[in-house]
């Protein structure tokens, strides 16, 4: 049978999750309303139907994403203050259960944390220098078998990944629905699971009372 | 604060592709040493995956990219180890290293190198000097860690 503090362990991952996910959908938004500036931009002096569905839409999908954002952000908060109700102290005190989202500081502090950790574990800072050296000479050769001389500016180039997620809007919006969806349903399975036992505790000492005056009367 | 414009510069020419400008640099980087260089490798391939890729990006799609950039190379001589290549893009993006940290240096250099070609190759002047900004800020920052 789970503790209460293994209860509180549990939901505390859930608020964790909710967090990382509140920081995934503010990305989601960041990057739908680039789309969106860029489709405006794409669009100006057209009426054609798909540039405007385009507009429309990624302006749609930005507010949806904003919208997950903040409703995951209050559902992180709301659990947070249930389990300081049955464990005070134990979840971190939020500024707010209205929170719109991850600030840039959040996202610095992400990709920072990222970098330094690539950092160490790709020995960025440690690198043989002669090794290093070395290769770079050589790649000069890459460079003149990729892009043969005298069609530099004439050679299709390969298309760069794009700056913004390859998803569709709607992919992103989905998944992150989905995942919001996952999170709640946990937590309501943990809340459920762990109310029941509190009840069958609650219960079990009245019980036995009776079951032993039974022996008595047997 | 170190001085890297040399080696930002050989990653500059490197995306313009401009092989003689590239040797050039090379040559001087000789002479003056090669200090740093790699330093400055990884923080323009972090950096790079940074802004190639979204937050959730799956393996299959990271797959699906190395896949796409070896046909691009396939008659260069050069190829990607895609192991290696798929390794070093989900390390950057998730933080998950536990792989990253099995490659040796050589195979690191060379995937982030042909890589860093791929991310850069098609940015306009512009957004290359400003992503090199960054590229010293990093270095810099991890310099002092």
């Amino acid at each position: 049978m789970s503790s209460v503090g293994d209860v509180v362990a549990q939901l505390r991952e859930v608020v964790d999750r909710l967090d990382r996910t509140v920081v995934a959908a503010g990305r989601a938004q960041t990057d739908l309303t680039d789309g969106h500036a860029t489709f405006t931009r794409a669009g100006q002096g057209s009426n054609h139907p798909k540039i405007r569905l385009a507009i429309t839409e990624s302006d749609t999908a930005g507010a949806k994403a904003g919208r997950i954002s903040r409703l995951l952000a209050e559902a992180a908060g709301h659990l947070a203050t249930y389990i300081n109700i049955i464990a005070p102290g134990a979840a971190p005190s939020r500024e707010s259960a209205t929170h719109s989202g991850p600030s840039g500081e959040e996202l610095v502090r992400d990709a920072a944390k990222r970098a330094s950790i690539f950092r160490k574990a790709s020995r960025a800072t440690t690198r043989n220098a002669e090794q290093v050296g070395d290769y770079a000479k050589s790649f000069a050769d890459f460079i003149d078998a990729v892009r043969p001389k005298g069609t530099t500016s004439q050679v299709q180039r390969p298309e760069a990944p794009p700056a913004n997620p390859p998803h569709a809007p709607g992919d992103t919006a989905q998944s992150l629905a989905v995942t919001a969806a996952v999170l709640v349903a946990g937590a309501l399975h943990l809340f459920d699971r762990f109310m029941q036992k509190r009840k069958e505790s609650r219960d079990r000492p009245e019980s036995t009372p009776r079951s032993d005056s039974s022996h008595g009367e047997g | 604060m170190t001085d890297r414009s040399q080696h930002l510069d050989l990653i500059r020419l490197m995306a313009k592709g401009d092989a003689d400008g590239y040797r050039q640099r090379c040559a001087e980087l000789d002479a003056a040493g090669w200090d740093g260089f790699g330093e400055v490798v990884g923080a323009a391939f972090f950096l790079a995956t940074e802004r190639a890729f979204p937050a959730d990006v799956s393996p299959a799609e990271v797959i699906r990219f190395v896949a796409e950039t070896r046909a691009e190379i396939h008659d260069t001589g050069f190829d990607l180890d895609p192991k290696a290549a798929e390794t070093l893009i989900l390390a950057a993006k998730t933080g998950q290293v536990e792989e990253l940290e099995k490659l040796d240096q050589q195979t690191i250099i060379e995937n982030e190198m042909l890589l860093l070609w791929k991310f850069l190759s098609n940015l306009d002047d512009a957004t290359l000097t400003n992503f090199l900004t960054e590229v010293d800020a990093l270095a810099e920052q991890w310099a002092n860690e």
